[in-house]
């Protein structure tokens, strides 16, 4: 078990190195810092002065050298437009962002673990047919279209929930949850569908195996043996699949921030593409990266509580 | 027991084969009955658009569907029929190419990790790394580096999508390396250029062309979300995206002017996806049956 801890940690050492060199990179490809922050009426000395006080005259891999070591100490670079640390950005925006993909990956689980086990139960019958082709159609609206629907029937013809804004939850469970419902339910529904195939995919490979029968055969109750015995079995994939879905969250951010009106990371982010603010855009990428490595090697790890077998390869 | 169903099972099979393929696949005829329509719109744009979906006329403003503008007009008084259908053609521009530069990158890098060991641990590192930026963010951050052209949102799209095709591609040839087929090749005395045309890519085109159609779903979705926030093809193209976007800030008192664009996209997508999974069930009979 160890063995295999400690092969996961090394494995994740290259990703966040190639993560660094990208991100590295297309800062580099972003135009020279330096004349941004000279201004418009530089002249080129002012210039090279810049370049050497930010030490841009060095050697590339020198550059790339301070550079991750200014971020590994949170140094996330100052943005162009605002002139504050994007650091201190990232922190005064990540708490609608946080909400959102928390009341998302909650709905998506209720949502999509039910409808995926309801349909490996009734396989090839109507529940199982209805439930798929749902989640055909949560993968092929986009969800900034569904948000929109969503709005037009549960903000604007039934108005029951704002159409947008955010509100901190410090004001309120109540008020705090109406905001974030709908943009959670739009962001939530794809989320959902690729939850819902793979727990379907899943349950099926398990129900068909020589020890469910045994559990069948020695008179356990039909719910017992596929919410107990054969889900937990069929967790590792699904596990994998809920990692992997972080990513469809944190792009659908961006959008879902953009129609409901959300001061959050992604609002940041569009907000930075029409300034061409490119160290806010820089410090989001890594953040995002940052937290979806870690996640997915959180679930990596969890395996070996999820699957017994893990422990000993 | 089970052999009895088993045999029904069988008759059933049979039953079904003596169909004409389109009646057997019927979620490939109605995906590509779909994505038809739509290319046709896109190709026949200029004849179907009675009016130029450039014109502005400040007289006309936010007008509701009627038979003279069938979608409306938007808040510059551009009629939105003639916008959704030139919008088609972006939409259907950035899926196709897509979905063929990001499979042919992405095969030759896969078919190169899959015969070569080192190249192998190095690339599979470099697409790892890449496929832990979301895609979405990667293409975000490459549109903020150029010009918003419709060119550029290709190349950015490609780039985001390329990792997952080069994973898919090394891992068909690193299974069918290990066919029993392919080693009866190589021990016949097959040159590498004969496994690889004879044996290994006939094998991998299915999955791949399956592969394929999801790219040019996600491309598509994708550029709509680019230039719905403002880092896609310039304002001045018409496409569903941008249409959205112009059309969000009037939402509460005309939805038709983001629905009617995004309805298009949505019915685009899910066409396409429906061909993905039909042909998945026809190409693959092991997964199908698997997923069935």
């Amino acid at each position: 078990m160890l063995g295999y801890v400690l092969r996961r940690l090394v494995a994740t050492i290259p990703v966040v190195i190639v993560v660094a060199v990208v991100v590295f990179l297309l800062a580099r490809l972003a135009g020279d810092p330096a004349s941004v922050i000279a201004g418009e009426n530089a002249t080129a000395e002012q210039i090279a002065q810049i370049r050497n006080r930010l030490g841009l005259d060095q050697p590339l891999l020198v550059q790339f050298a301070r550079w991750s070591w200014s971020i590994a100490h949170g140094d996330l670079g100052v943005s162009i437009f605002t002139n504050t640390p994007v650091a201190q950005l990232i922190v005064q925006r990540i708490g609608p962002t946080f909400s959102l993909a928390v009341v998302t990956i909650v709905l998506a689980i209720l949502l999509g673990i039910p409808s995926g086990v309801l349909a490996a139960v009734f396989v090839r019958r109507v529940p199982d047919r209805v439930i798929m082709m749902l989640a055909v159609a949560g993968f092929s609206i986009p969800i900034f279209v569904l948000a929109y629907l969503l709005i037009l029937g549960f903000a604007i013809s039934w108005p029951i929930l704002p159409v947008q804004g955010y509100t901190p939850l410090a004001r309120g469970v109540l008020p705090w949850l109406g905001n974030l419902i709908l943009p959670g339910l739009a962001l939530a529904l794809v989320y959902a569908a690729l939850i819902a195939r793979t727990t379907r995919a899943a349950l099926l490979d398990v129900l068909a195996e020589d020890y469910i029968r045994t559990a069948r055969a020695k008179g356990l109750l039909p719910r017992e043996v596929v919410w107990l015995h054969a889900l937990k079995a069929a967790s590792v994939p699904i596990a994998t699949v809920i990692g992997i879905g972080i990513a469809l969250l944190v792009g659908g951010a961006v959008v879902i921030e953009t129609v409901f009106a959300i001061p959050g990371l992604g609002r940041l982010t569009v907000d930075a593409i029409a300034r061409r603010d490119f160290p806010v855009i820089q410090g989001v990428i890594l953040l995002f990266s940052g937290i979806y490595v870690l996640i997915n090697l959180l679930i990596d790890l969890s395996y070996t509580w999820l699957d017994p077998r893990v422990r000993f390869t | 027991m089970a052999t009895a169903s088993a045999l029904d099972d069988d008759a059933v099979t049979h039953a079904v084969r003596r169909r004409p393929a389109w009646r057997r696949h019927p979620t490939v005829t109605a995906g590509l009955i779909i994505l038809g329509l739509v290319c046709a719109m896109a190709i026949a744009a200029p004849w179907l658009a009675s009016i130029d979906p450039t014109a502005l006329s400040t007289a006309k403003r936010l007008r509701p569907p009627s038979p003279e503008f069938w979608f409306g007009t938007d808040m510059m008084g551009r009629d939105v029929w003639s916008r959704t259908l030139y919008g088609a053609r972006v939409s259907v521009i950035t899926g196709l190419t897509v979905a063929a530069l990001a499979t042919g990158i992405g095969l030759l890098l896969g078919l190169l990790a899959g015969f070569d060991r080192t190249i192998d641990a190095v690339m599979m590192r470099i697409m790892d790394g890449l496929m832990a930026i979301p895609a979405i963010l990667l293409a975000i951050a490459l549109m903020a580096l150029t010009r918003a052209s419709l060119g550029n949102v290709i190349i950015a799209i490609v780039v985001a999508e390329v990792p997952r095709v080069v994973r898919l591609a090394r891992g068909i040839v690193l299974t069918l390396r290990e066919a029993t087929f392919v080693e009866a090749a190589t021990a016949s005395g097959t040159g590498f250029f004969g496994l690889l045309f004879r044996h290994i890519l006939p094998n991998a085109v299915a999955p791949l062309v399956v592969q394929s159609t999801y790219i040019a779903a996600s491309a598509m979705i994708t550029e709509a979300i680019l230039s719905f926030i403002g880092a896609g093809v310039p304002s001045s193209t018409p496409s569903w995206g941008n249409m959205m976007a112009e059309g969000r800030t009037v939402f509460q008192v005309a939805p038709q002017l983001v629905l009617f664009p995004g309805l298009c996209l949505s019915v685009t997508v899910l066409a396409i996806n429906m061909l993905g999974d039909g042909l998945r069930d026809m190409l693959d009979p092991r997964l199908a049956r698997r997923m069935k």
